[in-house]
């Protein structure tokens, strides 16, 4: 019995902290979510119709079901969560792939690199991609040097932006997941593959790539999960077509003071997730089973 | 299947010493060569490089008629046993036999074929065949890591210290089976040990490794009989090594006995060995018999190791087969050196 109950004083600190500041929020934002628009006082003292406690309502869904703003706004959300999930693992598993190759010694020196994007601030990092991708930025006179292009490509400002600084953001989490799977494969076994006479390529197809499928399966969920939360890159480095639905609920929060459509919208971005996350979650226990790793879970 | 030649084989990791320094040797096709050592004596090292995992700084590696010392290790067709086994845990026991096969383009029904044969060689039954590497015992691993060595006919098998992990018993049981199928396939086999007996038991020849030199190398009976130089003799576990103190024209003095110089040569500096089981005990004093002391005796089932300290003060070994009463520490004992129980052992390691 003592033991039973000892791993839950152990983890009990961020429990609480789950409960209290992840789990209640979360309830009393479905709950807001079936709230009346507008009448509420916000207690931020400029006035404003923000929500009208007390009151249960299905307005915010009907409305949202025939808003094709809405739809737009969730189409491209998952769009980008998809694209950048595809971007980070098809350019994560190389490079993590990459470093597992190098010799110890160098293994610090690119992880280190891999997450050197992550010791900055957020939104240092953003304002100066902006500053590197825009009009006059070095990439684009760069290219137009080189006479590819003659005028300014639009790398900021679009969706092109949006994905590439989104892509950095999340891609080291990807890289350092697959990483760590790879890490955990026993060397010996390619030896062991070359030695029965699967050259280079075949011992990556039939040995290094199917034990590393749990791996880059976490990698693909992790990263689909951040990719569908994009927020910071559509908001500074989009243009309004760029709009997610994190930056839309910040917006019909703050701006249009639509607290009860803004939790609405919340809703519907973890619902989306928890489908999508779910689909890949799947297969995923099916790989695990396959590799035949269950006994050493990451 | 083939012989192998390693010519001045050499190679050392960065800074250090030579972990295999100059090895030259020639297995006859059919082969059951063990390479017997101590940890870090560079015989896995040499079976990198035989295996081609590692590039020698100097020498060659021929397997039949081949120079395939610049070749990767899918081209050698070297079947290796790692100490680990190595097999793959996302393929059952069977996929993990077929697979050198399934890389060479057979097709599922002539893999799997010939993979239950190898494995019926080696007696898995058809319900472990199918389970995972984890869900194996680690003799049925170590079997499935022979049968995926075997399976696709290589040219030379290999094993790097193949029963390291495994009980006395199994051990034992393993290495039948290993000579077997060995014997069966006519497979040329290096086989890599730190353990003696298991040599002893296995080879066709031996040969002593010691800091990345190849010390001796013979049948296993010649290298027990004729250990060349102290290091071998001690590695063999042989006691009463004494260095040889004085010589004259008729005799030998070694801790203070003085015997019979043997028909070998023989110098200051060499070392005589007075083998254990051919030293006789006498409980009375007898013409040619040397005095001491019973300090000890240790029962060993069929014989007993009795410790008699010489007038010297050498401690010397003497195994004694059946005595009428077991003696006691303390006792007064001669013994008597018969000329069969002298080996000269040279002093210069290697010589």
């Amino acid at each position: 019995m003592k033991r039973r109950f000892t791993p839950w004083l152990w983890a009990s600190p961020t429990l609480l902290l789950l409960l209290g500041l992840l789990l209640w929020p979360a309830i009393q934002l479905v709950r807001l979510s079936f709230c009346r628009g507008g009448g509420g006082r916000s207690g931020f003292g400029i006035g404003g119709s923000f929500y009208q406690p007390g009151t249960w309502t299905f307005d915010v869904y009907t409305q949202l079901a025939r808003d094709a703003y809405f739809w737009d706004v969730l189409g491209f959300t998952v769009w980008l969560g998809l694209v950048l999930t595809l971007l980070c693992v098809l350019l994560g598993y190389p490079t993590a792939y990459f470093i597992w190759q190098l010799p110890r010694r160098w293994k610090a020196t690119a992880l280190s690199i891999v997450v050197l994007v992550k010791l900055s601030s957020l939104l240092v990092t953003v304002y100066g991609l902006k500053l590197i991708l825009g009009d006059y930025g070095p990439v684009n006179r760069f290219l137009q040097w080189t006479g590819l292009t003659n005028t300014a490509l639009p790398l900021q400002s679009s969706a092109i932006g949006v994905v590439i600084g989104e892509t950095i953001l999340i891609i080291p989490y990807t890289i350092l997941l697959i990483w760590a799977g790879l890490e955990r494969i026993d060397r010996a076994l390619i030896a062991a593959a070359r030695g029965l006479g699967a050259g280079a390529g075949r011992s990556f197809v039939h040995v290094t790539l199917p034990l590393s499928l749990p791996a880059l399966a976490t990698g693909t969920l992790v990263s689909l999960i951040w990719g569908l939360g994009a927020f910071i890159s559509p908001y500074l480095l989009g243009s309004p077509q760029e709009i997610t639905l994190a930056v839309d609920v910040q917006r019909q929060m703050f701006e249009n003071l639509h607290w009860p459509r803004s939790a609405a919208e919340g809703v519907a971005l973890l619902l989306t997730l928890a489908l999508l996350v779910a689909l890949c979650a799947l297969p995923r226990r099916w790989l695990w089973k396959k590799s035949g790793l269950e006994a050493q879970a990451v | 299947m083939a012989s192998v030649r390693l010519e001045n084989l050499r190679y050392s990791f960065t800074g250090e010493r030579p972990a295999v320094d100059n090895v030259t040797f020639t297995l006859a096709s059919g082969e059951l060569f063990c390479l017997l050592g101590p940890s870090g004596c560079g015989k896995s090292t040499l079976l990198r490089l035989v295996g081609g995992y590692l590039r020698p700084d100097g020498g060659r590696v021929c397997i039949g008629e081949r120079d395939v010392t610049g070749e990767a290790p899918e081209r050698r067709k070297t079947g290796m046993v790692f100490q680990n086994y190595a097999l793959f845990p996302h393929l059952s026991a069977l996929d993990n036999v077929a697979f050198g096969l399934r890389v060479r383009g057979w097709d599922q029904p002539g893999r799997y074929a010939k993979a239950n044969e190898t494995l019926d060689w080696l007696g898995l039954s058809a319900e472990e065949r199918t389970r995972r590497p984890s869900q194996l015992s680690g003799g049925q691993q170590q079997r499935v890591a022979l049968a995926r060595a075997l399976a696709f006919a290589p040219s030379l098998l290999m094993l790097d210290e193949p029963f390291a992990n495994l009980d006395r018993l199994l051990r034992e049981r393993l290495r039948e089976e290993l000579k077997a199928v060995q014997r069966r396939t006519e497979t040329t086999t290096i086989f890599v040990t730190h353990d003696r007996e298991e040599a002893f038991a296995l080879g066709d020849r031996i040969a002593v490794m010691h800091r990345g030199r190849l010390l001796q190398i013979g049948s296993p009976e010649a290298v027990y009989e004729e250990p060349q130089g102290k290091l071998v003799a001690d590695f063999l576990g042989h006691r009463n090594l004494f260095p040889v103190t004085a010589l004259s024209e008729s005799k030998a003095e070694a801790a203070g006995v003085s015997i019979v110089r043997p028909e070998r040569p023989v110098q200051i500096g060499d070392h005589l060995l007075l083998r254990p089981e051919k030293l006789a005990l006498r409980r009375e004093a007898h013409n040619g018999a040397f005095p001491g002391i019973v300090r000890q005796r240790r029962f060993a089932g069929t014989f007993a190791i009795v410790t008699v300290e010489l007038a010297s003060g050498a401690a010397l070994e003497v195994q004694q087969t059946d005595a009428p009463t077991p003696l006691t520490p303390g006792e007064a004992i001669w013994v008597e050196v018969p000329a069969a129980a002298v080996t000269v052992v040279r002093g210069r390691e290697g010589a």
